[in-house]
């Protein structure tokens, strides 16, 4: 007894697979996302984003935000004190399921009472047989002893629980090293577009506003806009060129997704274009659009139209044929931990549920002369008669 | 407003009456007082129901914090089980839940900060979270008896939150895995969810001989849900 009480990797198996150890990690993970909650964490690599929390992080806590991002509290999830506490968890489930695993084959049989016996007054073997029985106990029987517990279900339900919140973690941990996410990204109606790096692509059907893309991956449409395809021509119905800006090409076609007022130019009729999304309506793919046509100089306003499918808007001796061409904010994942972390997450739902419902009790009974004793978990008092 | 008001304010009157019966009942024991008790109980939880599904289903120009807390007052005033049993002080902690949500409710609905109703899917989230926050005041009742005064309590209230806690919770996170590749929507709702189901995870894991620990985390896991689901209106799960 003293040999196995001083054996220290038995001290540390105790330790890392008790409940206790458990409650802390789990407590220190979920005090990591209540911190999250209040204090707004630092954004990625955008620098914009990073620009905005900071002068909003300096605005709320003044000359306490140095003080406040040295300890690392705007950066929790990201931290090595958080990823260390997952790390434990994943560790401790790790033992936790070996020595689940390791009781599931024990206690197929009947195995050494644990803990005091106490006596069981006004109880007698057959009643307390048949109220096991009627609670789906199964028991196991050496007379004088006694085992009942509910084995196979009730010792499966905390494997499942602790295999499936590992599937879940290494999920996470695949997604975290080989996964990647674009957000933001902009697709238009009817165009192709190809994430950077990579071979993946995603288009959209504006009238549904939906996204297909390539197998591997996952979108997922933020919102969604109204945009225009544009092109001139002229009194011989010969093609004139737009330009976007001073800087870019020529071209007989433009593509605009309206994520804000959009100007272009037709350089050789020297018109200026504004598009803008008609004031007073909803934001949607199909909304109408504003079209002002400028001439330049003197940037006077010549016409305008309001553009809701296709329109054909003629100045002087130009036609401006609009069409529309809903764009979407889309972020695209690649998550190769996808199934993994969802397989996880079913069966530690499925473990979880299971043990809140069909939870791990274990008690033993034996019969000394007339007094029925007991020990383990042993059910409420009224189940069979009162405790001496 | 006034119809909500005076079932709300009747509720509170109802539960305050419950807890002093049972403060009387402590004193000098009076037959069938934790009857009456019980009575008060269901009164109290049907009133502030009908005053919940006012509050939500009308368009009153109510906080939107008002019908949540009430629905959950709702849910934690019905009598637990145990209270026949004994005449004793702790019993009415079993109630204090309730009372306190009441009458939070009550201030709440003089507030006028604007409707609570939404779009049918974010009022369908607020609704689940908000189940599960009635439940967790039922448990922190039962954890309340349990800390201060040694009650034994059923395990029922506890078991129901963190069931329906993990269905909603799991179900959330399946589905923002399957729409948008990633197990979090990186939204504030969603961790706070997390946040509040881990919680409950480690109350729930804790130890079973050390009931005062677990009863404690238990406490502090309701707490934390009823916040949540308090505010549910502006997360955006």
């Amino acid at each position: 007894m003293d040999q196995t009480s001083r054996d220290p990797w038995r001290t540390i198996w105790h330790i890392a697979t008790s409940d206790y150890l458990m409650t802390v990690v789990v407590l220190g993970i979920a005090a990591g996302l209540a911190i999250t909650l209040w204090l707004p964490q630092m954004p990625g690599a955008a620098p914009v984003a990073y620009a905005r929390w900071l002068s909003e992080v300096q605005a709320r806590f003044k000359s306490a935000t140095p003080t406040i991002q040295m300890l690392g509290l705007f950066t929790v999830t990201r931290s090595l004190g958080f990823r260390a506490l997952l790390a434990l968890l994943a560790g401790c489930l790790l033992l936790r399921l070996t020595e689940s695993s390791h009781q599931l084959r024990q206690y197929r049989q009947l195995a050494e009472p644990a803990g005091a016996w106490r006596a069981l007054a006004d109880a007698h073997l057959p009643a307390v047989m048949d109220t096991l029985h009627r609670r789906h106990y199964r028991v196991l029987s050496a007379p004088p002893l006694f085992q009942a517990d509910r084995w196979p279900w009730a010792d499966l339900f905390p494997i499942l629980t602790q295999g499936g919140a590992l599937l879940f973690l290494a999920g996470l941990l695949v997604t975290h090293l080989w996964g990647w996410q674009v957000a933001g990204l902009i697709a238009q109606s009817g165009e192709q577009v190809t994430l950077p790096g990579t071979d993946e692509w995603v288009a959209l059907n504006g009238e549904a506003c939906r996204a297909t893309h390539s197998s591997s991956i996952v979108t997922h449409v933020e919102q969604c806009g109204p945009g225009v395809r544009a092109s001139a021509t002229n009194s011989t119905g010969q093609a004139l060129p737009l330009q976007q800006t001073a800087s870019s090409a020529p071209v007989a076609q433009l593509t605009v997704p309206l994520t804000e007022d959009q100007f272009f130019a037709i350089p050789e009729a020297q018109l200026i274009i504004r598009l803008a999304s008609q004031p007073g309506h909803a934001i949607h793919a199909h909304s109408p659009v504003l079209v002002q046509v400028y001439r330049s100089p003197p940037g006077r306003l010549t016409a305008e139209t309001v553009v809701e499918r296709e329109a054909e808007l003629t100045v002087g001796d130009v036609t401006l044929k609009l069409t529309s061409t809903p764009y979407a904010r889309l972020t695209a994942t690649f998550n190769p931990g996808l199934w993994p972390t969802g397989a996880g997450l079913v069966l530690l739902g499925m473990g979880m549920l299971g043990s809140v419902v069909w939870p791990v009790r274990r008690l033993w009974l034996r019969q000394e002369t007339e007094q029925l004793e007991g020990t383990g978990d042993l059910l409420p008092t009224p189940a069979w008669g009162r405790e001496a | 407003m006034l119809t909500i008001l005076i079932l709300t304010g009747l509720a509170c009157g109802t539960l305050l009456a419950a807890v002093g019966f049972i403060l009387w009942n402590c004193l000098r024991l009076v037959p069938g007082l934790s009857h009456a008790v019980q009575v008060l109980g269901w009164l109290a939880g049907t009133l502030l129901l009908l005053g919940a599904l006012l509050a939500w289903l009308g368009h009153h120009n109510l906080s939107p914090y008002a019908p949540p807390l009430i629905l959950m007052a709702a849910l934690a005033a019905p009598p637990q089980a145990h209270h026949r049993r004994d005449a004793h002080w702790g019993n009415a902690l079993f109630i204090l839940p309730a009372l306190a949500l009441a009458v939070v409710g009550l201030f709440w609905i003089t507030d006028h900060a604007g409707s609570g109703v939404g779009n049918p899917t974010i009022t369908l989230a607020k609704l689940a979270v908000v189940i599960c926050g009635g439940f967790g005041a039922r448990a922190l009742g039962g954890a309340l008896g349990d800390m201060a005064a040694s009650i034994p309590h059923v395990e029922w209230p506890s078991a129901a939150t963190y069931t329906l806690l993990t269905l909603w919770v799991g179900s959330v996170t399946l589905v923002s895995l399957w729409q948008r590749g990633s197990v979090w929507g990186g939204t504030a709702g969603e961790s706070a969810l997390a946040a509040v189901w881990l919680a409950w995870s480690a109350a729930w894991v804790s130890p079973h001989y050390a009931p005062r620990l677990r009863a404690a985390l238990t406490a502090v896991a309701a707490l934390c849900l009823i916040v949540l689901a308090t505010g549910y209106p502006m997360s955006d799960v």
